[in-house]
């Protein structure tokens, strides 16, 4: 079983390396989006996990994106100085909003990340000399790292597809060690860690943090790679469709935001630019909230179940006959 | 800014936080007594409005029987979708919200097709204009007072004089309590899913003739009764009216004062101020 | 370790969904792809949907003749159409799709924001852009293949002159627009030019496009006793509320909207009493001249209902069947090349790309543009001006 499993990952790997062989310059864009994707869901899990119920994370994706563009196109910062810029710059701003909220419990604190996503769309929007407002911002370098221009969509689309690994190595082992532990038990019980010694606040923080600078790194890319940036993007809608990865990839695993996120992004494509797009996507949420609360992840687990109920129900004698 | 444009700006103020009281009464309701935030509020407004558009201006209804006829069938969406959505997901909290952002993502974009591409309008059910210390108000707007009101009221009956009210109350405070003394949690909750579907139409069907309807039309409601209820307090309706009106003053007096953009900005970051340094807002209770 | 599976299964199912579709070639057997990329849904359908109707139309009836000629051979014109919805996201990536997958070198899009968000994947692939949309810096010497099929400010603007010459007595102009790149550089440009013959601006308002209660920011205007209220790249629904609720404050004076508006839904949604008198460009109801009255009949015969906004929306069809004719060629640059030289008719009269003395390069339409005035609730034509500058 191992081995299958092992070789499967193999082949997933070599198909992700070869998209750009594969499939072209169209399919380059939709993926390296994708891994956008995955790097905001991913990222949110650790503050979703700690029962933080963060509805704002594209804030953070914004300061990261404005933050890097603006240092690449006014200073000719390279891009790997300039997304970590971005991503620190969004983990600060993570901070000050985190620091005083996070004594707040569920709903309010969900209120407040509401509130900030529109704060920040309003400060990019109002700062034009800055950001150039509702105007856009535009002519924002291609991804400058190590000297090297990446000039092709197949080079940023590879660019995309390390920070992903990247992120979700990093995020994997923070999730499996003792700090991961912790958020857990936060989120499961709060008192009750707390009593056991754990400074919740704390954690709960840093976790919000993290989740800020992954959103940073995302923002980051996403603006050297779109390379227009407009304050209406980053709100509410895509907010909610961060924490509609995690939903419905599943809550309990880390493969859940993953499954969710590429999911949810290749499910659009086929209907990209149909006036049903977003009539089917929001089908599939619901439906998937519906009837796999768990998230897609416990689907297979699903089938299996039902396989089995299947094959035992043939055994036993129907009441019918 | 001169004396006489400041009174205007208030008398403005007051007609504007009349509508956002109205906004706010559904959502009150359900945050109250089954601590949801019904993502879902903006689209049932939304769709209140149109069931007035089609009721009362296309197939000629009278105003009042269309009204009704909108609070229940949106009501009753409402009891269904207790049923079909919360009830299944066993109540939790958070799935709940992600699918009431789900419901209401589909009835946006399903309007579209459905109700037509282009803007709606309701003729008016009231006309005129009236001078209030130096401000032309249009009648239907000063209408909105007494029937805020008349709801408002109606609602604090149901909840403070009824026997229902009373087992809203109960299950809110102590679920497991609340059944054993014989409340049927599963009625009791679907009854307040349909009354704030319900009030959440009504506002909707008030405001129809006044402004003009398209499927998107619930987003801004929606965010003004988020706001709202965060000043007055999660489920308190003396609350929702006081930060109704607050809002509205604020909102008309900012804008006239400095224009549209910064208005929008201050509300916000007064909503984060306050929710920092006074969560529970002016009248709310610290939550469960 | 369950979920892992579906992670794979997950990509195993999407890349089987996906895969299939390699991309595709623009010219496959006799077919022209054209692309547009508009809205489709959303509240700028209004434009979007006339759009592509027009266009298709267009390539209907010269598909019916046998095809565009090109080199001796018969080449059938097709429409690929996305819904960007107005969000940029979307807007990137159908124009993405229409480029890298269905191989399209030929689009029309429609929305100030869109357009320049694909200012450079436009230039880098070299396609041929033939836009409708109110951006500043759109029509410049760095977008060479992109040519505004659309009157925009500095062009319409240009009506101003005929209200001083025939309506002296108003002398204050105020306006309110959306807050965007549409809305500030459209006032941008308006401000300057009726300040130059003379106006006096009583002032300046932008709001957020959700915005549906306008009686604060009116208050603000009124107190400057405007005598005229430009609503300039407003839409239609916005500027029913404001003339409404300005109505509804005493407001006296008439509106103006230089872009284009639909006005039947600003009266049903305003009232026909409160729209009287006000003046737009590119709508009119009547009388129309025998050509677009013509346009009306097919357009109505395969849409089912009339749309007035599609008669101007059909200049980008008009331009790319004219250059293509002139070019005799499928390349891109040059049927930019031929653009720029070619005359069509288009349904007000002749027109042309120009306009290199203003913009740097001459890429912007140039045609006796219609402006209307609300008599009784119908747009009436009033008077055909061309631009101030050729």
């Amino acid at each position: 079983m191992r081995r299958l499993r092992v070789g499967v990952l193999i082949v997933l790997g070599l198909l992700l390396l070869l998209v750009p062989q594969l499939g072209g310059d169209y399919y380059v864009h939709v993926f390296a989006l994708v891994f956008t994707n995955v790097i905001l869901a991913a990222s949110l899990r650790p503050s979703l996990t700690c029962g933080q119920l963060n509805i704002g994370h594209s804030a953070f994706m914004s300061v990261g994106a404005y933050a890097s563009a603006l240092l690449a196109k006014n200073l000719a910062v390279p891009f790997e100085v300039s997304m970590l810029c971005g991503a620190l710059l969004a983990a600060v701003v993570g901070l000050a909003i985190g620091y005083p909220s996070l004594r707040l419990r569920g709903v309010y604190f969900a209120m407040v990340t509401v509130a900030f996503v529109e704060v920040i769309r309003l400060i990019a929007q109002l700062w034009v000399p800055l950001t150039r407002g509702m105007s856009g911002l535009s002519g924002i370098p291609k991804p400058n790292l190590l000297g090297v221009t990446l000039a092709t969509k197949a080079s940023q689309y590879y660019l995309a597809l390390f920070l992903m690994l990247l992120t979700l190595l990093i995020l994997w082992k923070l999730e499996s060690s003792r700090l991961g532990l912790i958020w857990k038990s936060i989120g499961m019980a709060d008192n009750l860690a707390q009593s056991l010694g754990v400074n919740i606040a704390n954690h709960k923080l840093l976790a919000f943090m993290l989740g800020c600078f992954f959103a940073g790194v995302a923002g980051a890319f996403y603006a050297h790679f779109i390379r227009f940036l407009f304050p209406p993007e980053f709100g509410f809608l895509m907010a909610t469709n961060i924490l509609v990865y995690n939903y419905v990839g599943g809550r309990g695993h880390f493969a859940g935001p993953i499954v969710g996120a590429a999911f949810l992004s290749l499910l659009s494509e086929p209907f990209r630019g149909s006036a049903y797009e977003t009539i089917f996507f929001s089908i599939a949420m619901l439906l998937t909230i519906l009837f796999l609360p768990g998230g897609l992840i416990t689907l297979p687990g699903k089938l299996a179940e039902l396989r089995w109920w299947k094959s035992a129900s043939a055994h036993s004698p129907s009441p019918a006959a | 800014m001169t004396p006489d444009l400041l009174i205007q700006s208030t008398i403005i103020g007051l007609s504007i936080g009349s509508i956002y009281i109205l906004m706010a009464l559904g959502l009150t309701l359900m945050f109250g007594m089954m601590h949801i935030i019904n993502f879902a509020h903006g689209a049932i407004y939304m769709l209140g409005a149109f069931a007035i558009y089609y009721i009362f201006s296309q197939w000629g209804a009278p105003y009042f029987a269309a009204f009704v006829l909108a609070m229940l069938l949106l009501g009753t969406f409402g009891y269904l979708v207790e049923r079909s959505i919360y009830r299944p997901i066993k109540g939790g909290i958070e799935p709940t919200l992600v699918a009431l952002l789900a419901l209401t993502t589909f009835l946006q974009a399903a309007g579209y097709p459905v109700f037509g591409q282009l803007d709606k309008h309701v003729p008016p059910v009231f006309q005129g204009t009236r001078n209030i210390l130096g401000v032309m108000i249009s009648v239907e707007r000063l209408m909105i007072i007494p029937m805020a009101g008349a709801l408002v009221v109606g609602l604090y009956l149901f909840i403070n004089k009824t026997k229902m009210g009373a087992a809203m109350r109960a299950i809110e405070q102590d679920k497991e309590a609340a059944a054993l003394q014989g409340v049927n949690v599963h009625v009791v909750n679907g009854l307040a899913f349909a009354i704030g579907f319900a009030l959440a139409a009504a506002s909707g069907a008030l405001m129809a003739p006044i402004f003009k309807l398209d499927p998107m039309m619930g987003e801004q409601p929606l965010l003004k009764a988020f706001i709202i209820i965060i000043l007055g307090g999660l489920g308190s309706i003396p609350g929702a009216i006081l930060g109704g009106l607050m809002l509205g003053l604020i909102d008309s007096i900012v804008a006239t004062a400095l224009g549209a953009e910064p208005a929008f900005l201050l509300s916000f970051v007064f909503i984060i101020l306050l929710l920092l340094f006074k969560p529970t807002g002016l009248f709310g209770y610290a939550p469960p | 370790m369950k979920p892992w599976r579906s992670v794979i299964w997950t990509t195993l199912l999407a890349a089987a969904v996906l895969m299939p579709g390699s991309p595709g070639t623009a010219v496959a057997a006799d077919i022209i792809k054209f692309g547009i990329s508009t809205p489709l849904s959303g509240p700028a359908a209004p434009w979007g949907i006339p759009h592509k109707n027009a266009t298709e139309l267009i390539f209907d009836e010269i598909n019916g003749q046998g095809g565009l000629e090109i080199g001796g051979k018969k080449y059938k014109l097709e429409v690929v159409a996305y819904d960007h919805k107005y969000v940029i996201a979307e807007g990137v990536a159908t124009v993405n799709r229409l480029i890298a997958k269905d191989g399209v070198k030929y689009i029309s899009v429609l929305g100030g924001a869109v357009v320049k968000a694909n200012e450079e994947p436009v230039n880098e692939n070299g396609v041929l852009n033939l836009p409708l949309a109110y951006a500043e810096g759109l029509v410049s010497p760095k977008n060479p293949l992109t040519f505004h099929s659309f009157p925009s400010p500095p062009e319409t603007t240009t009506f101003w002159k005929w209200i001083k010459e025939h309506h002296p007595q108003i002398k204050r102009v105020a306006t309110i627009s959306p807050n965007d790149d549409t809305g500030w550089w459209s006032i941008k440009v308006e401000t300057a030019f009726v300040e130059k013959l003379g106006y006096q601006i009583a002032g300046k308002e932008f709001f957020e496009r959700s915005m549906t209660d306008f009686n604060p920011v009116l208050l603000r205007i009124l107190a400057q006793k405007p005598d005229i209220i430009s609503v300039l790249a407003s839409p239609a629904g916005s500027v029913g509320l404001i003339i409404k609720q300005a109505r509804e404050l005493g407001f006296k004076g008439r509106f103006i909207h230089v872009g284009q508006v639909d006005t039947s839904v600003v009266a049903n949604i305003a009232g026909k009493a409160n729209v009287e008198g006000t003046w737009v460009h590119g709508y009119v109801q009547t009388p129309l001249p025998e050509k677009v009255k013509s346009w009306q009949a097919r357009y109505t015969k395969k849409y089912g209902e009339w749309n007035a906004t599609s008669i101007d929306f059909t200049n980008p069809a008009f331009a790319f069947v004219a250059a293509v004719k002139k070019a005799q060629s499928l390349d891109p640059k040059k049927i930019g090349e031929a653009m720029r030289t070619v005359e069509f008719d288009n349904l007000w009269g002749k027109a042309h790309f120009g306009g290199k003395d203003y913009y740097g390069v001459g890429n912007q339409i140039i045609y006796p543009m219609p402006f209307s005035e609300v008599k009784d609730g119908v747009a009436t034509l009033v008077v055909q001006l061309s631009p101030p500058h050729n």
